[in-house]
């Protein structure tokens, strides 16, 4: 980087340096992969792609996380706090599991990413809190359906990335019980 | 773009290194070997121990020497205790008591942290009862401490049930009834299970009758405690 010719000026302006990446590839925010994956979690009859978590980013599920507690916010539950610690807890403890229970393991980042991609259906169900209360007979079916959806598709996805084929419902209980744990906070 | 990788793998390594400290991965893998047939049939077993009939479990062999390395894993022996159901039913456990609290609109998100706290304590209360007991008695087989965990952890399947059938808005007669099964079930499990461990076969040295007579009481008492221990978790 020749300094001389950059001037303080610079800081000013929009301009940037010599050979700098756009701001988004060196952030490592792919807005299509973004997109690919949702789509992969929201049509669960499709096959899932064994390569397709490879890139693990973290700004989609950090994307659906904001926009599940906003949606919290505005059916008048301010619960960002508690989405935190459970995400952080429930990650943790599903790395260990799914660590001690495959042959080969995977790694925090991926675990994170592929359970905040499946939360997209947790999403929805939290948009449709706002218009009405879910702490009926209806909610219920529709927050059971929602875990049921998730937790289909990120066992899908686990058990793809992991090659664990015949434990398919030991790894998708502990994931069904994590989305639990967000549709209480939904519904009640 | 590079310097970010080295970055991430050099906190992946930091992150490794600090947890195998804390959780020795060697010595919990055996608890999680588990597969889908030995999950239904321990439940199975759980909720209906009166029929089985053998409670051994099965000692490994190693192909060479012929010698006993220990013993099976949960996925080949319906009899090893493992460490997936306890961690799947206390976790179960304390949503359901979240729901129920839901139910009656008492829910908020703080009353995750104390139901889980204190069934923790439940079960380190038991842990510290049973060792203390075990050196009392002068127990010289040493159980490993994930064993009795295990152990600790598998009445919170009957508790569940138990749960279960309250929510479901039935008279309080048939949530008795079905609470006092569950204990029943998990108190003569827990007998069957541990006898073996505390009343060791001919081999491991001569138990003198009065020393016999206390370890059969002590077993009986911690059957009968398991009741006690449920009805606060309920």
């Amino acid at each position: 980087m020749n300094s001389q010719t950059i001037s303080w000026l610079s800081a000013f302006g929009a301009g940037g340096l010599e050979g700098e990446p756009p701001l988004l590839e060196e952030l490592g925010i792919n807005f299509s992969h973004i997109k690919t994956k949702s789509f992969t979690v929201l049509n669960p009859l499709r096959p899932v792609d064994r390569n397709i978590m490879d890139d693990t980013d973290l700004a989609g599920p950090l994307l659906f996380c904001l926009a599940f507690g906003t949606f919290l916010l505005l059916s008048g539950k301010q619960h960002f706090g508690y989405i935190y610690g459970v995400a952080v807890v429930g990650c943790s403890v599903l790395f260990l599991i799914l660590n001690l229970m495959s042959p080969q393991g995977v790694d925090i980042p991926k675990t994170a990413s592929v359970l905040g991609y499946c939360m997209l259906p947790l999403v929805m169900l939290s948009s449709v809190s706002t218009l009405f209360t879910l702490n009926g007979g209806l909610g219920y079916i529709l927050s059971a359906l929602a875990i049921a959806w998730c937790t289909y598709s990120s066992s899908g996805f686990f058990t793809a990335v992991l090659g664990m084929n015949d434990q398919r419902f030991l790894v998708a209980y502990p994931v069904g019980l994590f989305y639990g744990c967000f549709a209480l906070m939904t519904v009640f | 773009m590079q310097f970010g990788r080295s970055a991430v793998m050099a906190g992946q390594e930091y992150v490794e290194q600090n947890l195998n400290r804390w959780v020795n991965r060697a010595a919990l893998q055996p608890y999680f070997n588990v597969s889908n047939s030995y999950v239904v049939n321990k439940l199975k077993l759980l909720v209906f121990p009166w029929r089985h009939k053998l409670w051994t479990r099965i000692l490994k062999r190693s192909e060479t020497t012929g010698e006993t390395i220990g013993y099976l894993a949960p996925r080949d022996d319906i009899n090893a205790p493992d460490l997936y159901i306890p961690v799947m039913a206390f976790v179960t456990y304390v949503l359901l008591v979240a729901i129920s609290a839901g139910t009656s609109n008492k829910f908020s998100p703080e009353i995750l942290g104390p139901t889980a706290s204190s069934a923790l304590a439940v079960i380190i209360l038991e842990f510290t009862i049973i060792k203390l007991c075990v050196y009392v008695l002068n127990i010289t087989s040493d159980v490993p401490i994930l064993d009795l965990l295990a152990y600790s952890g598998y009445k919170f399947v009957g508790i569940i049930v138990s749960i279960m059938v309250q929510l479901s808005k039935a008279p309080s007669s048939v949530f008795w009834s079905v609470f006092l099964y569950t204990g029943a079930a998990t108190g003569f499990f827990l007998l069957r299970s541990l006898r073996y461990v505390i009343l060791p076969e001919a081999s491991a040295g001569t138990v003198l009758p009065p020393q016999r007579k206390r370890r059969i009481h002590f077993l009986i008492c911690l059957s009968v405690l398991q009741f006690g221990f449920m009805w606060i978790l309920v």
